[in-house]
C-alpha cells in the first residue's frame, strides 16, 4: 500500500527540501521504492540537493499537461537505484498545478512506488495546498524558534481542513521534524526547547536533526545527508526517522550538549 | 438616546441594505433602543406590520415609530409598536461609537418599555400577523444556543466564531488564532490567540484559561493586549470577567 507523505512546514528556509532529500533517500536504502516530488513550481531545488540537476529533461508540470509520461519524467537515483525524483518546471508558475493534473499523477504514482514523498513550497498558496492534497502522513518540518512554530502551527490547521484527507473525514497523520536545533543555544534560552515546541504544537515527534555542518556540506554537494555522510549524527536522526515512517517503534534521541562539564565551565570562561 | 432607522420603500431593497450592514458589524444593535422613522413609509396597515415584523426577526428591539401622528393611522396603529411625539434629532452619527455603554432610553421613551418583548395588547388582531408578531417574539425570548465544543487545538490562523452561546476548547488556542463567542470562552489549555467573549455585547460572558499567554482579550468590547495582562496572571490559570467598564483577571487557584 504505497505511502503519500507531504515535507511542509509554512515558513521558508526551516530545511524541507533537505530533508526531503535525506527521508526520500534513507527510506530507499531500505531497498522500497521511493519518489520524492518537487511542488515547489518555479523555484526548484530538490534536483540541485539531490544532484540531478544536469539530468532534467521533463518536469511534474509537463506530466500533468500531457507533454511526457511520467515514466520519462521520473529521473532514477544513480547511487541508490530505488530512488526516484520527480522534478519542479523552472519556467513555470504554482498556477500550472492543476487539481485533476496532480491528482492523476499522484494517483500512477501510488502505483509504482512505496513511498511517495512531496516536497511542498513555502507559504500556504496553491504549490502547499496542492502538494498537502493527497497526503496520508505530513511530516511539519519546524526550526525551534517561534516564527517557524507558528508558521506551523497554521500549516497543521491546514492539513486539517485542505486536505483529501480532511474533505473525507479522515485525519493526515502528522510528525513533527524539529531541525536546525542546537542544544548549546537551547540550554541558554536563546531558542525553544524540544519539549516548549512539541506543547505548542501537540503533534507527535518524528526526530530531532541538529544544527549540522555535513547537512549544509552535503546539500551543497548535491548529496543529502543520509549518503553523503551517512555516520554523522545528522544522518542518524533521518535514517531513524525513516524507519520510525515505515512503523518501527524506536525512541526520539534529543542531541545534547555534548562537550560535557568541562566543556560548560570552559565555554563560560572564555565568554 | 435611540437610534433611529428611516426606512424607505421599496421596503425589501432597504432590508437588504439593512442586513448587510448587520452582517458587517454584527451585534451592533443588540440591546439598543430603536425608534422608526415611518414618514417615508406609506401609511397602511398591512406595510407597516410587515416592517416591523421584519425588523424584530433581525433582533431589533423597536422602542417606538416616529415621523407620523396617532392621528394619520388611527386604528392602523393597533399592535403597532407606539408613536412617539417630540423626539429630537442630536447631532449626527459621529457619537455612535460612544453611545455603546450608555444606550439610555430618555423620558420621552418611558411610556414604552420593551415593546419587543410586549406585542401589546391589539383589540381585533388579525390573525396572520399577529401569529408572525408571536413567532418572532418566541425568537427573541429564546435562550441563547448551545455550548461549542472543540475538541482539539485551535490552530494560528483559524477563527471560531459562534454567535450564539459559549466557546469550549479541549486544547490550546495558539498564537494567531482568534475565538469569538457571543457567550463566555473557555480554554483547557494554553489561551495564545486572541479570545473575545460577549461579542454581540454581554457584560456577563467570562474568559477561563488553563493557561494565560493570550494576544488579546475581550469581553463585550473592552479588550487588554498581551502587554497589558496583569504579570501576575500569564502563564497561570486564569478567569477574566467585567466589573462596570474594567476588564478584570485573576489566577484560578492560590498564589504563585
Amino acid at each position: 500500500m504505497a505511502k503519500v507523505l507531504v515535507v511542509t512546514s509554512g515558513k521558508g528556509g526551516v530545511g524541507k527540501t533537505t530533508s526531503t532529500a535525506a527521508l526520500g533517500a534513507a527510506l530507499a536504502k531500505t531497498g522500497k521504492n521511493v519518489a520524492i516530488v518537487d511542488f515547489d513550481v518555479g523555484l526548484r531545488n530538490l534536483d540541485l540537493v539531490m544532484g540531478a540537476e544536469r539530468r532534467v529533461v521533463f518536469d511534474l508540470i509537463n506530466v500533468i499537461n500531457g507533454d511526457a509520461k511520467l515514466s520519462q519524467a521520473l529521473i532514477r537515483d544513480k547511487r541508490v537505484d530505488t530512488l526516484h525524483l520527480l522534478p519542479a518546471s523552472q519556467t513555470r508558475d504554482k498556477d500550472a498545478l492543476t487539481e485533476e493534473g496532480v491528482e492523476t499523477v499522484i494517483t500512477e504514482m501510488r502505483e509504482k512506488f512505496d513511498y511517495i514523498l512531496c516536497d511542498s513550497p513555502a507559504g500556504i498558496e496553491r504549490g502547499a495546498t496542492m502538494a498537502m492534497r493527497h497526503a496520508d502522513v505530513a511530516i511539519v518540518t519546524t526550526n525551534p524558534e517561534v516564527s517557524s512554530v507558528r508558521d506551523s502551527d497554521r500549516i497543521i490547521g491546514l492539513l486539517d481542513s485542505k486536505t483529501m484527507k480532511a474533505e473525507n473525514d479522515e485525519r493526515v497523520e502528522k510528525f513533527l521534524l524539529l531541525t536546525r536545533y542546537d542544544p548549546v543555544r537551547a540550554d541558554r534560552g536563546e531558542m525553544l526547547k524540544v519539549d516548549d515546541v512539541l506543547e505548542i504544537l501537540s503533534i507527535p515527534l518524528l526526530a530531532v536533526v541538529p544544527e549540522s555542518q555535513d547537512v549544509l556540506k552535503a546539500s551543497n554537494l548535491g548529496m543529502p545527508v543520509t549518503l553523503g555522510s551517512p555516520a554523522s549524527i545528522a544522518a542518524k536522526a533521518y535514517t531513524d526517522a525513516a524507519r520510525r515512517l515505515m512503523g518501527e517503534a524506536l525512541p526520539v534521541e534529543i542531541p545534547t550538549d555534548r562537550r560535557g562539564l568541562f566543556g560548560k565551565i570552559f565555554a563560560r570562561k572564555a565568554a | 438616546m435611540a437610534f433611529v432607522l428611516s426606512p424607505q420603500p421599496p421596503i425589501a431593497e432597504w432590508l437588504e441594505d439593512f442586513d448587510s450592514f448587520a452582517k458587517r458589524s454584527p451585534g451592533f444593535f443588540a440591546g439598543r433602543p430603536v425608534v422608526v422613522d415611518i414618514s417615508h413609509m406609506p401609511a397602511s396597515r398591512p406595510d407597516l406590520v410587515h416592517m416591523v415584523t421584519e425588523l424584530r426577526r433581525r433582533h431589533i428591539i423597536i422602542m417606538g415609530l416616529d415621523g407620523r401622528t396617532p392621528g394619520e393611522l388611527g386604528a392602523d396603529a393597533r399592535g403597532l409598536p407606539p408613536i412617539l411625539t417630540g423626539g429630537k434629532e442630536i447631532a449626527g452619527l459621529a457619537n455612535l461609537a460612544d453611545a455603546v455603554e450608555e444606550v439610555k432610553v430618555k423620558d420621552k421613551a418611558a411610556s414604552a418599555p420593551a415593546a419587543a418583548s410586549e406585542p401589546a395588547g391589539a383589540p381585533t388582531p388579525d390573525a396572520v400577523t399577529e401569529a408572525a408578531l408571536a413567532a418572532v417574539e418566541k425568537a427573541i425570548d429564546e435562550p441563547e444556543g448551545e455550548t461549542l465544543i472543540i475538541d482539539e487545538p485551535v490552530r494560528s490562523g483559524q477563527s471560531i466564531v459562534h454567535l450564539n452561546g459559549d466557546v469550549t476548547v479541549i486544547g490550546s488556542v495558539a498564537s494567531g488564532s482568534e475565538v469569538i463567542a457571543a457567550g463566555s470562552i473557555h480554554v483547557y489549555g494554553a489561551l495564545r490567540g486572541r479570545a473575545i467573549a460577549g461579542s454581540k455585547g454581554n457584560r456577563k460572558a467570562r474568559i477561563f484559561a488553563q493557561a494565560l499567554h493570550a494576544e488579546l482579550v475581550a469581553i463585550n468590547g473592552l479588550y487588554k493586549t498581551a502587554e497589558d495582562l496583569e504579570r501576575a496572571c500569564i502563564g497561570r490559570a486564569v478567569h477574566a470577567w467585567l466589573d462596570g467598564d474594567a476588564l478584570k483577571m485573576a489566577a484560578l487557584n492560590g498564589k504563585g
